[in-house]
């Protein structure tokens, strides 16, 4: 039967298992067939394309470049790569989606914040204690580069307005609304349904608290445009910003970015 | 008279216009997005629209926090 082993289409025995491909490879412990860690006992299947890794051995850079997306479903990296993608406010929503959206490999990444970051930010952003008073698209896209350094990065030191978010967004695939103030994210979902209708945007409205995690949902208004959240848990004196609840509303932004970006390129999941 | 609020009959009273109406709803109006009808209404013209019967509103209202 067929197989690819590191992209290199081979001829072996049916009943092959992995660990019988690893012998080939000196030192590997670590196996992935399609996006998935499979045990040395794998049997592996017509068409199945594998990898024997060392874990935590050292690779050059294509090798890393193309090793960082390889727990991916299978053929969703292209897509990703070429994809150019907003972000409106780098707080506890902005720092945790473009993370997320960096560790996918998103071709560009378009950041804007007018802030610095501060002390009170880090209980729930992507921030770091020695990274206090600076501004906050500089010390995210540090941070952002550690976790993958071939995504590319512009960035906007500046306050958004409905008359600065079209032009400063013109050319991205979607945009992702990341504020705090309750104002700027209506005036951005209403940019989103008549000026900016032809790109995706996902927004966000009730990720304060600590209530139920699953009324959290991703509700589209039209097919590429959507919002996160409860709806109602507003930051308030007695109901405050934390992690958790705040990064679960931006991990369902940054896979809704994703759903929207398969749905655009014809591969709808 | 009585119009559509996000799929519930509302009654308001005549010559409502869209700002009173999200005053009486508790909201504050630089909050909320509204479609009426299916057309989005820019914000400046939250005053003057005057509401009529049997019309269709969608409200979208922000919370702050992120």
């Amino acid at each position: 039967m067929r197989i690819k082993v590191h992209e290199e289409e081979q001829e072996v025995a049916p009943g092959t298992v992995m660990a019988d491909i690893a012998r080939r490879f000196s030192g590997c412990d670590l196996f992935i067939v399609d996006g998935c860690q499979v045990a040395g006992t794998y049997e592996l299947q017509e068409g199945d394309s594998c990898w024997c890794l060392r874990k935590g051995g050292q690779v050059g850079r294509a090798e890393l470049e193309r090793l960082l997306y390889l727990r991916h479903t299978p053929g969703v990296q292209q897509v990703f790569g070429r994809a150019v993608v907003g972000i409106m406010g780098l707080g506890g929503l902005g720092s945790v989606v473009a993370g997320a959206l960096v560790r996918v490999g998103i071709g560009r990444l378009v950041l804007a914040d007018y802030d610095i970051v501060d002390p009170t930010n880090l209980n729930r952003q992507q921030f770091f204690v020695d990274q206090i008073g600076m501004k906050k698209t500089e010390a995210l896209a540090a941070n952002l580069h550690r976790m993958n350094p071939y995504v590319e990065l512009t960035l906007h030191d500046c306050r958004l307005s409905a008359a600065t978010i079209p032009r400063i967004f013109a050319d991205v695939d979607v945009l992702v609304e990341c504020f705090d103030d309750p104002v700027m994210k209506a005036i951005a979902f209403r940019l989103a349904l008549t000026d900016m209708k032809s790109m995706g945007y996902v927004g966000a409205s009730g990720v304060a608290g600590l209530a139920d995690n699953n009324r959290i949902t991703t509700l589209c208004h039209r097919p590429s445009v959507c919002i996160v959240g409860d709806n109602e848990s507003e930051a308030r004196p007695g109901q405050g910003l934390m992690a958790p609840r705040v990064g679960i509303a931006a991990h369902h932004q940054a896979n809704q970015v994703l759903r929207i970006l398969m749905q655009r390129a014809g591969r709808p999941v | 008279m009585v119009i559509i609020c996000n799929g519930k009959e509302q009654k308001v009273p005549e010559g409502c216009t869209l700002h009173q109406l999200l005053l009486q709803l508790q909201l504050d109006p630089d909050t909320v997005v509204v479609e009426c009808d299916k057309q989005v209404v820019k914000r400046n013209d939250y005053e003057g629209t005057v509401l009529a019967e049997g019309q269709n509103l969608e409200l979208i209202r922000f919370v702050g926090g992120g």
